[in-house]
């Protein structure tokens, strides 16, 4: 699928996504593909971190984890709000993968 | 739901770049509470000086200082519970998600009402330990009276013929067939004295001498 910069900044909620790569080192999580609205490829990055004020719920590390992940393309697609951190097509899914 | 899961996500993204700084001002705010509680501690200690507790009795100087110790470890854990509230403890650390910032937030939410209601109740009953430690050094009197000190009057025919009597206070040590010995407390000092018992006209027990 190729990347379809033309397409509209919108924020779609596109469900949970198989296909990606999910690659760990000590203190991170990248995850790689290609997002399922615009077709560029993404990478997203979790990482580690003390929460600061906030504990952790019990056992959060030791099972599988849905998380929320958001289009990083690179494009400048068009209608994206001027004040949109975001670096992508507005959409977002979720991924599941193993710590 | 599903923009706040976008939203979320944002917001663990941000984490990464806030993740010293939560550690950091975390570690002050314990810093300065911690300072003032040393602070508080020193003020009772000075404060707990003997000369307002001597005018008590035994029983009053030591349930006073019983319920200012309550108090004082009152304030130390609502003071503790109320900044455990307010600023966390330093977390370990976690892959942080949008899905796990959301489940900590909530979980961290409800701790802290947890503990700001322990820290009200620390305050409160510490309030009522200062008020019955005040409460014991007013009626310290009534709760516990002073024993009485039960000196002996006698009253004693005098020695020549003129039928008139005296009257010897002091405490009793001993009575023989012949005798009652008197401790008596006289311008020059206690000394014992002994009344023979055929000179004794009455005997009464007071809690202090008459004058
Ligand atoms: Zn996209
Ligand atoms: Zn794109």
């Amino acid at each position: 699928m190729a990347h379809d910069s033309a397409l509209k900044w919108a924020e779609e909620d596109r469900g949970l996504q198989t296909g990606f790569t999910t690659e760990r080192t000590s203190d991170t999580v990248i995850v790689r593909g290609a997002c399922p609205r615009c077709g560029g490829e993404t990478e997203w990055t979790f990482r580690t971190g003390d929460m600061g004020s906030l504990s952790a719920p019990a056992g959060q590390d030791a099972r599988p984890q849905t998380a929320t992940v958001i289009c990083s393309c690179g494009s400048a697609h068009p209608d994206r709000p001027a004040d949109s951190d975001e670096d992508g097509c507005g959409a977002f899914w979720k991924v599941r993968f193993e710590r | 739901m599903s923009l706040a899961d976008k939203k979320w996500a944002k917001l663990a993204d941000e984490q990464q770049f806030k993740r010293v700084e939560n550690i950091r001002s975390s570690a002050a705010n314990w810093r300065t509470g911690l300072i003032a509680l040393t602070a508080l501690l020193a003020t009772v200690t000075i404060l707990k000086g003997p000369e307002k507790a001597s005018g008590l009795s035994d029983e009053g100087r030591m349930l006073a200082a019983l319920l200012l110790g309550v108090a004082l470890a009152l304030l130390l854990i609502g003071s503790l519970a109320a900044m455990r509230a307010a600023f966390g403890y330093p977390g370990d650390e976690h892959l942080i998600t949008g899905e796990a910032l959301r489940e900590w937030t909530a979980n961290e939410a409800r701790t802290a009402k947890r503990w700001v209601k322990r820290a009200v109740w620390s305050f409160f009953l510490a309030v009522i330990a200062v008020a019955g430690a005040v409460g014991v050094t007013w009626f310290d009197g009534d709760l516990f009276p002073a024993d009485p000190a039960g000196v002996v009057v006698v009253e004693r025919h005098s020695t020549d013929d003129s039928g008139e009597t005296i009257v010897v206070c002091g405490e009793l040590r001993r009575i023989t067939s012949t005798s009652l010995i008197l401790q008596v407390a006289r311008p020059t000092g206690e000394r014992s004295e002994p009344i023979p018992l055929d000179e004794v006209a009455g005997v009464a027990i007071e809690s202090e001498c008459p004058e």
